[in-house]
């Protein structure tokens, strides 16, 4: 094209018609949401900030915090398990995944938390060595430990696959590479192929994060005052059930906010050194 | 002798890739290995450092034994960590450079020797050092996307010479590289040679083996067809299949 040309902007009609679309229809959500008094925002303003969400808010963000750790740590081990020259290790891995992936996680938070009816003591037994151990299943496995087992040991069998497919992604001549330096085993994880395997693994992390915050409502069947559990125990008093959800939506949503923004910069972080 | 190979063999998948290679290389001397592609110049490079297992036959490297140790009437594999240790002493350079990506030039360097247990502070001073002798000091701070193929591969140079090894091991380094960029990395090598360096290098690069090599093999289908000076081995072959090669690659 000849620069002394005009160029004239393409008209782009479809854009018109669609703000025309959502500006109607959010202009109707929002006069229903002014005008519908069930609602109830005074009461989701009264609560917001109320002691009973506060706890139940630090207890849902302790347990994601805790839950995430936990699955991190049994989540590497069972990658690297996975990906072992070691056959029985091997084995010991797919089984776990196996086993934890294919049942619910509902399920398994209910088993940890009636644990004491399958083992109502717990003890070690070794073969040819005196049993160890023999206390109570009901004051070792708390709700918070029922909970935080439930939650971790699933949340490890999802790291431990997303973890192996960030390590399977580095190019096996980094590996050579580090081999050929005469680097220790330990070291090129640490220093080379973990660094790089994080940018595949840190995007589906931060989405096992944010779902594991909305995830540790089903906690709420352990009747643990997580924050789902503690709004429902307002509104089973009150009977003022759509604004105390209300409540712990805008919490879930601010905090997966947070999470969105911290992913961000991790993200940028490892991308270090990265050609895209 | 810095390598001494015998009987060396290797079969991938029921191919037979090497097929009992002999071959000696004295302390100080280079050696150029040259042959048709799939010829099994780089699988045998890679035995000497033991990425690859070799079949059959045996490596020495100034007088031990790679990747293996006496064992009853026989020998066994090392564990890794003696392996490792037998590597530091060997550098390699890769075809496709293989630097780490999410460090810079000096990180690079400096990885393999902090990695051994060498002090910090005394690594990074001997790795600037080793970039300026590879003419990038300027660019220690560049990840390896942000240089070009030639300076890439001298970075990988630099970092295997900061092992401080007895031997040096290059696996066809300019092939991968656009052909005004194949100078700078062959003066490198050059400058090594000429400070008595031992080196054995796969190449194509003929004219590098006339000038810098002190000896050269021809591997063809898994064999040493013919070995000596390149001065006969690249001027006056004495095997038909060699002859072909030489005249087919120049």
């Amino acid at each position: 094209m000849s620069a002394e040309l005009p160029v004239y902007r393409r008209r782009r009609p479809g854009r018109w018609v669609l703000t025309l679309v959502v500006v109607l229809l959010a202009a109707s959500l929002a006069r229903s949401l002014i005008t519908n008094r069930r609602f109830g925002w005074d009461t989701v303003g009264a609560w917001l900030f109320s002691r009973t969400v506060m706890t139940g808010l630090a207890t849902t963000l302790e347990l994601t915090a805790a839950a995430m750790v936990i699955g991190l740590a049994l989540g590497v081990t069972l990658a690297l398990m996975r990906l072992s020259d070691n056959p029985v290790a091997r084995a010991v891995s797919w089984a776990y995944i196996w086993l934890f992936r294919g049942t619910p996680l509902l399920v398994q938070l209910l088993f940890w938390g009636f644990i004491s009816a399958l083992y109502p003591t717990l003890s070690l037994h070794l073969p040819f060595l005196p049993a160890i151990g023999d206390v109570p299943a009901n004051s070792v496995i708390t709700t918070f430990t029922a909970a935080l087992l439930g939650l971790g040991l699933n949340e490890a069998a999802y790291l431990a696959e997303i973890i192996r497919a960030g390590i399977v992604s580095v190019d096996h001549g980094q590996l050579e590479a580090a081999d050929a330096l005469g680097l220790s085993r330990g070291r090129t994880l640490r220093r080379i192929v973990l660094p790089q395997a994080m940018r595949v693994i840190i995007p589906p992390v931060g989405n096992e994060t944010i779902s594991m915050l909305k995830t540790t409502s089903l906690v709420s069947v352990l009747a643990y005052a997580e924050l789902l559990y503690s709004v429902q125990i307002v509104y089973a008093r009150t009977y003022q059930t759509i604004p105390l959800l209300i409540v712990a939506s805008i919490w879930y949503l601010a905090v997966t906010t947070v999470l969105n923004i911290g992913q961000h910069y991790l993200e940028r972080h490892f991308a270090k050194g990265g050609s895209r | 002798m810095m390598i001494e190979a015998t009987g060396v063999r290797k079969s991938f998948a029921g191919r037979e890739v090497l097929r009992g290679i002999d071959l000696r290389v004295a302390r100080g001397t280079v050696t150029c290995v040259i042959g048709p592609s799939g010829s099994g110049k780089s699988t045998f490079l890679r035995c000497v450092n033991h990425l690859e297992r070799p079949d059959g036959g045996r490596i020495l490297v100034d007088g031990e034994p790679i990747g293996y140790e006496p064992y009853r009437d026989g020998v066994r594999e090392l564990r890794r960590r003696d392996l490792a240790r037998q590597r530091r002493d060997i550098g390699m350079v890769f075809q496709r450079f293989h630097l780490f990506p999410h460090l810079t030039a000096l990180a690079n360097v400096v990885e393999g020797p902090v990695g051994a247990g060498r002090p910090r502070a005394e690594a990074t001073e001997e790795a600037l050092a080793l970039l300026d002798r590879v003419g990038l000091a300027d660019r220690r701070d560049a990840y390896p996307a942000q240089l070009s193929g030639g300076q890439q591969q001298r970075v990988a140079i630099a970092r295997a010479l900061a092992m401080r090894p007895k031997l040096m091991l290059f696996d066809e380094p300019t092939s991968a590289l656009d052909p005004e960029l194949v100078g700078e990395v062959l003066d490198v090598m050059r400058g090594l040679a000429a400070d008595g360096m031992t080196m054995l290098v796969v190449t194509h690069e003929l004219g590098f083996a006339r000038e810098v090599a002190d000896e050269v093999a021809f591997f063809d289908d898994g064999r040493i067809v013919e070995s000596g000076p390149p001065g006969r081995v690249l001027t006056a072959p004495d095997h038909p299949r060699t002859r072909d090669f030489v005249t087919r690659v120049l």
